[in-house]
């Protein structure tokens, strides 16, 4: 066992260091601090049009930043009560209220852009080493678990780290641009949405790496990625949907099979909703891996 | 003499193509074998097999006695060049042999070591920051061939190892693999004939995915027990006489080639004592001499075999 793990850390570290010398992966790298700079920043715009508008028609003093209302706002009992009345849940509600706005609005946007790139980032990676070749020297020297394995942590890893990259990015926009943004409760804030989007990550960089087992064409391991992307967005879709008494019951399994469906519970304080979430959303990310590899594991180099 | 690697009754099938018919064949511990066949004959296959990539259908590579390839068991005791295999593109030369140093269970600084070594070993110290993708055809081959010798390998398997370089590399990597003769078994798949010669000591002939015939190399071309005269143009040597020189040889002469090729059993005469003789019949007898040559070429015999 401990052979086992000493290798797969090897081949993690290893993959961390050839993605990061790769360009294509330094590209993408740079797309997630992109992503999170320039959609933090144009929400940040759309919010100070937003807070604009209002001002002026309360007739209101306009401030120079973004943000002043959300925040005065987001301060109001008053206000938190309406929220929690229209989404009918009061705890998820307290939670989100209680986490600063453009941190949530840094959150949304990473949990939507993270799945993604973690599918053009990590699709073709075990693809491209089949049709070279180049996994059989190192398979010639571990398991082909511990490889696999050490792919799927290493491009964990990479999305991790660029998350966090794209989390100080856009609180860097943040603390210029939006007003309340200095103290550490947003930076903090900020890695914590990090975190939560990168637990997120790890099921569709299991399911990128899993369906990159079953081919040896970058391109369509890519491809399919995104239409595995798409299929697990259309169930989840469909299970909220459809889910009801009796046989709509069944729907159920959409929503333990898909990631989506436990995104809101990341953003709860209460360990009850979130360890689950956080246990389910990485284990889905092995069961994708895990059905990849035990395709993998006999077939042919 | 003990067995590093033996495949037994190995079959496999791609779709409808047979690559592999029950391939038999023992390789003897310390020995550099040469497996000889032609194009889809199931060399890459066998190897491919051996080192774990495929699967076989039926029978099994077993190596050192133990069974067939397992990483965690064999890791660093066996080794393989792999055909048509890339380096990974973006990973440096140095970087690398010491990442599959490190798989193999060397601890961090040996493993750079080793890398150092086989990097200095195939000429590419100055190369060694390096990335893969900025190398040549060659100089990739050469961080190939390097792989296969990390640490103490007992049994290496090197398919086409000196396609692709230059010919002062081809000499130099063949006097690298001559110098493991005897500290490891490797096997070498060429269809390069002439390398098999230079190189093994052992050789397999594997035609549609069997063995047909295999043995040491001075037995399987005869040098043992033959020699070859090449005579002056209308010679006819006194076989008569010849046989009655030495008892128990027999002589065939070729009046096309020119040739007279003399069978004798090895163990009973000296290749020597055998020439003494037969010069001197044949100089008695007034037969122009051009060349005297132990045994066939490797490549007659190939081509005799598989009917060539």
């Amino acid at each position: 066992m401990i052979r086992f793990w000493r290798q797969t850390f090897l081949v993690l570290r290893n993959e961390l260091a050839d993605a990061l010398r790769s360009r294509r992966a330094i590209v993408v790298l740079l797309l997630y601090v992109a992503a999170g700079v320039l959609t933090t920043n144009s929400s940040i715009s759309l919010l100070q049009k937003i807070e604009g508008e209002l001002s002026e028609a309360l007739q209101l003093e306009a401030s120079g930043q973004a943000g002043t209302v959300t925040s005065a706002m987001w301060k109001s009992d008053r206000f938190r009560r309406m929220v929690a009345q229209a989404a009918g849940d009061k705890s998820l509600v307290d939670d989100l209220m209680g986490t600063p706005p453009i941190v949530l609005i840094y959150g949304g946007l990473a949990f939507f852009y993270t799945p993604i790139l973690a599918i053009l980032i990590s699709a073709p990676r075990i693809a491209e080493e089949l049709a070279s070749g180049s996994a059989r020297y190192a398979l010639l020297r571990t398991s082909r678990l511990s490889w696999s394995t050490g792919k799927f942590l290493g491009q964990a890893a990479l999305a991790g780290m660029a998350l966090v990259l794209s989390g100080v990015g856009a609180w860097l926009i943040a603390r210029f641009r939006m007003a309340a943004s200095e103290g550490p409760e947003v930076a903090t804030g900020m890695l914590l949405a990090a975190g939560r989007a990168w637990v997120f990550s790890t099921a569709f960089v299991g399911l990128a790496t899993g369906l990159s087992h079953l081919t040896r064409a970058p391109g369509r391991a890519t491809a399919v990625g995104l239409v595995g992307l798409l299929v697990l967005g259309v169930l989840s879709w469909a299970s909220d949907h459809y889910y009801g008494p009796g046989f709509r019951q069944l729907w159920h399994l959409g929503s333990v099979l898909t990631p989506q469906a436990h995104r809101l519970d990341l953003w709860r304080w209460d360990p009850a909703r979130l360890v689950p979430a956080v246990v389910h959303l990485v284990t889905l990310g092995w069961v994708f891996l895990l059905g990849g590899y035990a395709w993998f594991r006999r077939r042919d180099l | 003499m003990k067995t590093a690697l033996e495949w037994r009754g190995v079959a496999k099938r791609f779709g409808r193509n047979r690559a592999l018919d029950g391939l038999d064949l023992s390789v003897p511990a310390g020995s550099i074998t040469g497996l000889v066949g032609s194009n889809g004959a199931g060399k890459t296959t066998a190897m491919a097999i051996a080192g774990g990539m495929t699967t076989p259908d039926a029978g099994a590579a077993i190596l050192f006695g133990e069974g067939p390839f397992d990483p965690d068991r064999h890791a660093g005791r066996f080794s393989l060049l792999p055909q048509d295999s890339e380096l990974p593109r973006e990973g440096r030369s140095r970087e690398l042999l010491a990442f599959y140093a490190r798989l193999q269970g060397l601890d961090a600084r040996t493993a750079l070591a080793e890398a150092d070594r086989m990097l200095e070993q195939v000429h590419l110290t100055d190369r060694a920051r390096s990335p893969a993708r900025t190398l040549s055809h060659g100089m990739r081959k050469r961080i190939m061939i390097a792989q296969c010798f990390l640490g103490a390998p007992e049994v290496v398997l090197l398919d086409e190892p000196l396609s692709g370089l230059d010919p002062r590399e081809v000499a130099a990597m063949r006097d690298f693999i001559v110098a493991q003769r005897r500290r490891r078994t490797i096997v070498i798949s060429s269809h390069n004939l002439h390398e098999i010669e230079l190189l093994c000591d052992h050789v397999a002939f594997v035609e549609k995915g069997r063995t047909v015939r295999s043995g040491p190399i001075d037995s399987i071309t005869g040098s043992r027990g033959v020699l070859v005269y090449t005579l002056g143009t209308g010679a006819l040597p006194p076989e008569d006489a010849l046989g009655a020189a030495v008892p128990g040889a027999s002589f065939v002469f070729d009046a096309e080639e020119g040739t007279l090729t003399c069978r004798f059993d090895a163990d009973r005469s000296t290749p020597d004592a055998v020439n003494a003789i037969v010069l001197r019949a044949l100089l008695d007898a007034s037969v122009p001499i051009l060349g005297v040559a132990r045994g066939t070429r490797l490549e007659s015999e190939y081509l005799r075999q598989s009917g060539g």
